[in-house]
């Protein structure tokens, strides 16, 4: 809603400047987005008037400024005798220099200004009025001395999108009475009558209506054009732009229909029947349905109630006599129509928001003076004013101690008292109570905290103390699976992995394309995504990983650890929300090391991925078993599923060469991905730190090496050793080495006793058994 | 037999090794060693020149000998330095450094938000995305013909779900299932049809709420406050201003300084001189009904904050899109930034 100061004016006296009304409307509740001062805008713009056009690929016209005649390129479309603001050469507009500018052979001397030059949003033209001097500085006409500050208001305010709206909010922040409007209405006696029936009275409580006739169609005065390109809108002519004007002014939408288009003299507001339909003003065919109201003459619906008029009984340059409807309609009706039919209008919106029923006569009055004076026309003396029902004063009863307490500031009766009387609302002492009645303008108070707000709104926020709640309540710790994803996030970070965040949506066809999902009805689709790219919930976090690594190899990053936690999205039972369980994922491409003199040259594979696992797994408190996977997203020999308590619970290792293919990486980039449902494994586990005695005894160290078949797995072996016997502590696999078709590990067992020192034969009996067992049921032998 | 001492003194003076240390020592001191023999020229003295003469000798002798001791410590102690410095390392060589990795922007500062709360006695509170159109609207005072719902551009998901598009249907749940009074936050990803350079489609929140008996507007200002203070440093301006919020009623906008201009007008603040940083409020007594609680009796206040916004005011980051872009290098930033 932009607002200018000097119409604002002619509601309410404003007594301080632009930047300081800002200030205080701001610190009261509307908030002003931004501010163009006119005034500061002008610099030595002056009224010029087109003498002469040449059209050609650049328009060249001949502008007489009075002292001289300057040529000047534009691509505006003028006319001979159009007063326009025109700023010459040398001179300054908007802040900026102007200067001579060669078009070819010949100099344009100046610049012809719209309402860009002067910081306003859309570009219009402004045509000043002909009788204007040419020469004059702009600085010198009083509608360009001016303000605009656009104010975002918020949805609960309806009735602040309007000057007087505004007035009455600053009426009471200024403590300035609001000012009358004055004008005069000559009204006449006609035979012809226009018959207005209300039949839907639920969504129309209050139709009024004016009969204007003998309009004079025509371009309106500068004064009314202006007005309405300071607020954003275009003028068309003087009956639709004095609708839009007085809109502006009182908050009332207005619309005029052609009088002689309407079949019968009569309006019927009435809901839509199924399979109607109409073309409104913007020439587009809108299909309508029962549940919408409109309003129609004997055969068909002329408009759709409070959002948009149809484009057969508008205003055009024939149209003599008119009719200008002045309603109320029900918010929800209007916003559920405008919904259904995704249309948005200035009407529309401030009906959705509330509209003072109780204006619709003033509305429909000013505006007929206004076309009396700028359109010539005659005003019928019969005014139509169908009105359902009273629209009476809500009362709200409240006390001064329920006020002070919701704000927690001793303000003192009479300064609450005042402040409610200076928002135009009306005040009953009852005993310690009182009874605020609202006026039919504002919907947005229903309680006394509403009042309170009220209150406090003018009062001013900021004069209100700060004091600590004393609540005397001890935070409770966090649940176990917000603590454990920190730590990991931790752990992880700490041990050389960056974290990243994705969006949650992602896109159906990519998890297909990289056989990270079977079937699509799997899938939780988002009904209006922004993109294709995003259109259903992700199922897994590897996706936005893989991409992750896609995009940082395609701009040449040579090593990426990236982990991720987030939830993904499973569905639930049908009308039951989906399960959201929280994973991480980790992804690892490129090389192991960042450049160093310490370390070869290698890149990251299946067992650095296994070990920031593990981490995980330890950090928990989780025992997994590993099991080949059968999952198409990863390679079928280089990755492994996570089983724990007998469930999968995720999966990590290479991806399949295929799916590296796909994504048009090289195959030479070895991609280390996984997965793990961290929801799943921490709901289950437990983790008990106990102190574990120092050994007594000197602990025993043996070394032993096995050769075996390649195929053998030594996390079997390891097993073995460790179930073999009580006192095996440890055992750590400290070399590797594989030679034709076999294999050569070499294990470190630690041997510890906490009754005795081991004997040299306890300790050899212990190997001897190890190697036994891992050579019967592993077909390996000890290499000497 | 000054001059002996002399010579000495001079002869020695080359010798850097044992062994030629030892042929000296040897020439003087040793079986045949010029000062041995004068010890056994003491036979041929008489009697009385023999106690003074022997006394000289004597001297000398200790004295040679200490000479010699001295010299042989010092050859010791070169040899030695002369080994270390064959190990001479390069100390200009970068150490050796395990690989550190980091953590994602805005888990820093979602974690700093939380501290400043969980230090105010707040527990976290955690809710799902994909919510019901009820939690995330209807009981919050955002009935569906309401032009409040146009605040919030929603993606839906069917049957009456929808990605939430703030967390406070959190504080629904919690009202719903806990015992007030009540002290928390819900920190969690919200969801909004909207991108740009500041807008992005997914994006964190943390909102709170207290419920107790007695609070009133001005237990918001303190609470909030002494967040942002904690935040954004003590010296921070603040100013609060009446805004609108359907759930809340009084409802608060609260400003920061620019923390660029410092309140003298930049682009940042569009020349205001602040900073929007957080929405809050007096719960709304149709919230309390609509989770069956009485408002005659149970007051609230809740607020809440884009956690995005905060980071890129906190890091001058100028993009949202940077957060969910994962760049490496940009994520690299924000290794090891426990201390700041
Ligand atoms: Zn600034």
């Amino acid at each position: 809603m932009i607002v200018s100061l000097n119409w604002l004016n002619e509601f309410v006296e404003i007594p301080c400047d632009a930047r300081e009304f800002v200030y205080r409307l701001t610190m009261s509740g509307l908030e002003a987005e931004g501010i163009v001062c006119l005034n500061e805008m002008l610099g030595s713009a002056r009224v010029g008037e087109i003498k002469d056009i040449k059209k050609g690929n650049i328009n060249w016209v001949t502008v007489d400024i009075k002292d001289k005649d300057i040529e000047i390129a534009t691509n505006l479309s003028l006319n001979i005798g159009d007063k326009i603001p025109v700023v010459e050469a040398g001179g300054e507009v908007g802040k900026r220099k102007v200067q001579e500018k060669a078009f070819g052979n010949k100099v344009s001397y100046g610049v012809i200004c719209s309402t860009k030059n002067f910081g306003m949003e859309n570009e219009e033209l402004i045509k000043l009025e002909k009788e204007v001097e040419n020469g004059t500085y702009l600085r010198d006409i009083k509608e360009f001395d001016d303000c605009l500050i656009d104010f975002d208001i918020t949805p609960n305010r309806g009735d602040c999108l309007s000057m007087l709206g505004i007035a009455r909010d600053a009426s009471a922040i200024f403590n300035k009475p609001l000012k009358k409007l004055e004008y005069n209405l000559e009204e006449e006696r006609f035979e012809q009558k226009i018959k207005v029936t209300v039949e839907n009275t639920r969504d129309c409580p209050r139709y009024s209506a004016r009969l204007i006739k003998n309009v004079n169609i025509k371009e309106s005065p500068f004064l009314i054009r202006f007005r309405l390109l300071k607020c954003g809108i275009r003028p068309i002519n003087n009956i639709v732009d004095i609708t839009n004007y007085v809109m502006l002014a009182l908050g009332q939408p207005l619309h005029a229909f052609d009088v002689e288009k309407l079949k019968g003299s009569e309006i019927i507001v009435r809901s839509a029947r199924n399979g109607e339909s109409i073309i409104t003003l913007d020439g587009k065919e809108r299909m309508l349905s029962e549940d919408m109201l409109v309003i129609a003459d004997r055969t068909k619906p002329i408009a759709i109630a409070g959002i948009m008029g149809g484009e057969e009984t508008g205003v055009t340059e024939e149209t003599r006599d008119i009719l200008i409807e002045s309603a109320h309609f029900n918010p929800v009706s209007v916003r559920m129509t405008a919904r259904k039919l995704l249309m948005h209008t200035e009407a529309s919106h401030r009906f959705e928001r509330g509209v003072d029923p109780e204006n619709t006569m003033e509305a429909a009055n000013y505006a007929a003076y206004l076309i009396q004076r700028y359109a010539q026309g005659h005003v019928s003396q019969d005014f139509v004013d169908v009105k359902v029902k009273d629209f009476p004063e809500r009362g709200i009863i409240c006390s001064y101690n329920d006020i002070r307490e919701i704000i927690g500031c001793d303000i003192e009766d009479e300064k609450i008292r005042d402040t409610i009387k200076s928002l135009h609302m009306s005040l009953e002492d009852r005993k310690e109570r009182f009874l605020v009645r609202v006026p039919t303008f504002r919907f947005d108070l229903f309680q006394c905290e509403d009042i309170a707000e009220e209150v406090a709104r003018i009062y001013g926020y900021n004069r209100i103390p700060s004091i600590l709640p004393s609540t005397p309540l001890l935070s409770q710790k966090k649940s176990r699976l917000a603590t454990v994803s920190e730590k990991i996030k931790d752990v992880l970070s700490n041990n050389g992995l960056s974290e990243v965040i994705n969006y949650s949506f992602v896109n159906a066809e990519e998890l297909k394309k990289y056989n990270l999902i079977r079937d699509e009805d799997e899938l939780i689709k988002i009904s209006n995504p922004l993109s294709s790219e995003q259109n259903v919930m992700r199922p897994t976090l590897l996706l936005g990983l893989l991409n992750n690594v896609i995009l940082n190899v395609s701009r040449s990053v040579l090593r990426v650890p990236l982990f991720e936690i987030g939830r993904i999205f499973i569905k639930g039972e049908r009308g039951r929300l989906p399960y959201e369980p929280l994973t991480l994922g980790i992804a690892l491409s490129g090389r192991r090391y960042e450049p160093c003199w310490y370390e070869r040259e290698t890149d990251f594979d299946f067992y650095d991925i296994k070990g920031f696992f593990e981490d995980v797994f330890y950090l928990i408190g989780a025992d997994v078993e590993y099991r080949q996977t059968k999952n198409p997203f990863f390679h079928p020999q280089k990755a492994t599923d996570v089983v724990f308590e007998k469930k999968i619970v995720g999966h990590f290792g290479e991806i399949h060469p295929e799916v590296i293919h796909k994504t048009g990486l090289k195959v030479k980039n070895t991609i280390v991905l996984g997965e793990i449902n961290l929801s799943e494994m921490v709901e289950k586990t437990r983790k008990v730190i106990f102190f574990r005695r120092l050994p007594r005894y000197p602990l025993v160290i043996r070394d032993i090496s096995l050769l075996m078949e390649r195929s053998v797995q030594v996390g079997e072996i390891l097993k073995t050793i460790e179930d073999t016997d009580k006192h095996i502590d440890k055992v750590y696999i400290f070399d590797l080495f594989t030679k034709g078709k076999e294999k050569s590990v070499g294990f470190r067992i630690i041997l510890r006793n906490d009754e005795k020192t081991f004997t040299e034969d306890e300790v050899q009996y212990i190997i001897d058994r190890v190697v036994q067992r891992i050579e019967e049921k592993f077909a390996a032998r000890l290499r000497r | 037999m000054e001059e002996i001492l002399e010579k000495l003194k001079q002869e020695i003076k080359e010798i850097h090794n044992l062994e030629s240390l030892k042929k000296v020592k040897a020439a003087y001191l040793g079986k045949k060693g010029c000062i041995t023999k004068l010890l056994k020229n003491i036979s041929t003295l008489s009697a009385e020149k023999r106690k003074n003469y022997g006394e000289k000798v004597n001297r000398l002798k200790r004295e040679a000998e200490k000479i010699f001791s001295q010299k042989s410590e010092s050859i010791k102690k070169e040899i030695e330095n002369l080994s270390l410095e064959r190990e001479k390392l390069d100390i200009t060589l970068p150490g050796r450094r395990y690989a550190k990795g980091s953590l994602h922007p805005l888990s820093i500062v979602l974690r700093e938000i939380e501290d400043i709360f969980e230090g105010l006695n707040f527990s976290i509170e955690e809710g799902p995305e994909i919510e019901y159109e009820l939690y995330n609207f209807d009981m919050l005072n955002m009935p569906k013909e309401h032009p409040a719902r146009d605040m919030h551009d929603t993606f839906y998901i069917d049957e009456g779900m929808l990605l939430r598009t703030h967390t406070s249907p959190v504080q629904i749940r919690v009202l719903k299932e806990k015992v007030p009074p009540l002290m928390f936050i819900s920190p969690g990803k919200v969801y909004r049809r909207d991108a740009d350079i500041s807008h992005s489609p997914m994006f964190h929140q943390v909102e709170g709420m207290i419920v107790d008996k007695k609070l009133s507007f001005s237990h918001l200002k303190g609470i909030m406050t002494v967040f942002l203070r904690k935040f954004f440093g003590e010296e921070t301006e603040l100013r609060f201003r009446p805004s609108y919020f359907p759930f809340t009623e009084p409802s608060a906008e609260v400003d920061i300084q620019c923390i660029v201009c410092k309140g003298n007008g930049c682009r940042l603040c569009s020349y205001t001189g602040f900073l929007e940083i957080l929405g809050c409020g007096v719960v709304h007594p149709n919230v309390f009904k609509a989770a069956g609680y009485d408002p005659e009796i149970w007051k609230g206040l809740a607020f809440g904050m884009g956690v995005e916004r905060m980071a890129m005011l906190k890091y001058g980051i100028d993009d949202i899109r940077l957060f969910f872009e994962n760049d490496y290098r940009f994520l690299k930033n924000f290794s090891l930034t426990a201390v700041t």
